[in-house]
């Protein structure tokens, strides 16, 4: 009597309903690391494989939809999954969310997504869109607690003013990260003033950390953004799919505000470098005008002599001629000057260059 | 905290800046106009800089929760 309280007669169906809400309120959900094998995928959509250690393997199932990594027999993966027992009896984990997990499995994944996505185009540089030169309202997509995001805002507030920038506030690391960087595109994207460049941001850390920004969908929705995209992401080495697939690529958050927004002492002293660069403009045409004034001024002055020159030797031939027609010139070639009347009998005056001398003329006689 | 409508006024000061100093290097360039340029770009210069120094940018967490889908 005692055996049959302490062991209830069930039905199949309840036992296994039982022990699934037993594995439910024990493991509501685990995180398990392990090997791949097996991996398939049936009918497009289910995709079904074992993880296994040297010691034991659990078959997996999830739908291929919730598959955002490539994943392949021998990789080293950790998911993230409900155990439950299946109307068959069969003992398996329904997978939430798979990720490489080791140096050489995230490699192998990255490679396999790249090579993917890569061919499709999604990284091709004719379709990356260039930057606003100086934007007046850009979106920040992060972890406010991070310290890439406090390096990136200090850099921006070190650089330019007047700047509106919204914030969506993100996790950038985990299996939930992708889905919320995501949302934050969307909402951006769906918004009435769109913003005129969109940034991600999210500081160093391991492969494991940054591997959030190698999932499929996401380099989809950034590929999909209306809006430009310029992601800073770890360190210049860190090298994402979503880098990738973003329209501007910066080496780190420090560097994603330095490509984002101009330098306002940049700004300041180009400025001043210009205003100066207009008075040697203004200097050459002064002197060129100066020159011209110059130019006429000698040729006036030129000319002026010229006519002064040519007056003068004008002058000077007529005070000749007037020379030679001096009378006082004539007698000193020996020429004499008479007056009075040419008559025989009449005295005359006869002027020489040295005397005047008065004669009686005796006779007179035409030639 | 400045209004945003300064930096509108910085980009437009900056465009007038680059119209008058093209106009330095332009076929429109008259000598007896070029001083009173050179004063109004060198006062641009000086706008434009007292403006970048003074203007804050202005930061807005979005309420909306990103970390589920029904989230507000």
């Amino acid at each position: 009597m005692e055996d049959q309280a302490v062991s209830p007669k069930l039905s199949v169906s309840d036992f296994v309903a039982i022990t699934n809400q037993t594995l439910e309120y024990a493991y509501p959900l685990v995180e398990i690391e392990g090997e791949v094998a097996s991996f398939k995928v049936n009918q497009g959509k289910f995709v079904f494989f074992d993880i296994k250690d040297a010691g034991a393997s659990v078959g997996c199932f999830m739908m291929l939809f919730q598959l955002r990594v490539p994943i392949e027999d021998g990789m080293k993966v950790i998911v993230t999954a409900t155990p439950k027992l299946t109307q068959r009896g069969k003992f398996s984990l329904t997978i939430k969310a798979i990720r490489p997990s080791g140096e050489g499995s995230i490699k192998k994944s990255f490679e396999l997504l790249r090579a993917k996505l890569d061919q499709e185009g999604l990284f091709a540089p004719e379709r990356k869109r260039s930057l606003p030169a100086m934007p007046r309202h850009i979106a920040v997509i992060s972890s406010p607690q991070a310290a890439g995001y406090a390096d990136f805002m200090k850099l921006i507030g070190d650089r330019w003013g007047g700047l509106r920038i919204d914030v969506a506030a993100v996790t950038v690391q985990g299996s939930g990260a992708p889905d919320q960087i995501m949302r934050a595109l969307q909402y951006f994207n769906e918004q009435e003033t769109l913003p005129e460049v969109i940034v991600i941001i999210r500081g160093g850390g391991s492969a494991d950390d940054l591997s959030a920004f190698n999932d499929e969908q996401l380099v989809r929705a950034v590929v999909a953004s209306r809006i430009p995209t310029l992601t800073g992401i770890g360190h210049e080495v860190d090298e994402s799919l979503t880098d990738l697939a973003a329209d501007v690529r910066a080496a780190t958050p420090s560097n994603a505000a330095q490509l984002v927004v101009p330098d306002r002492q940049e700004i300041i002293r180009g400025t001043a470098l210009r205003i100066q660069g207009l008075l040697p403009i203004l200097t050459h045409e002064l002197e060129t005008v100066r020159m011209q004034v110059a130019e006429r001024l000698g040729e006036m002055t030129e000319k002026t002599q010229r006519h002064i020159e040519q007056y003068r030797q004008n002058v000077i031939q007529t005070r000749r001629l007037l020379d030679q027609l001096d009378p006082a010139r004539i007698l000193e070639r020996g020429y004499a000057l008479l007056r009075g009347r040419l008559q025989p009998g009449e005295v005359i005056d006869i002027e020489t260059m040295n005397a005047i001398i008065k004669a009686r003329i005796e006779t007179y006689d035409e030639k | 905290m400045t209004k945003n409508n300064d930096a509108v006024s910085i980009q437009d000061k900056l465009a007038q800046l680059d119209a008058l100093v093209a106009w330095f290097n332009s076929d429109d360039f008259r000598l007896e106009e070029a001083s009173k340029k050179l004063q109004e770009a060198k006062a641009l210069a000086v706008t434009v800089e007292h403006d970048l120094e003074r203007v804050e940018n202005e930061v807005t967490i979005v309420k909306q929760s990103f970390a589920s889908e029904s989230s507000e």
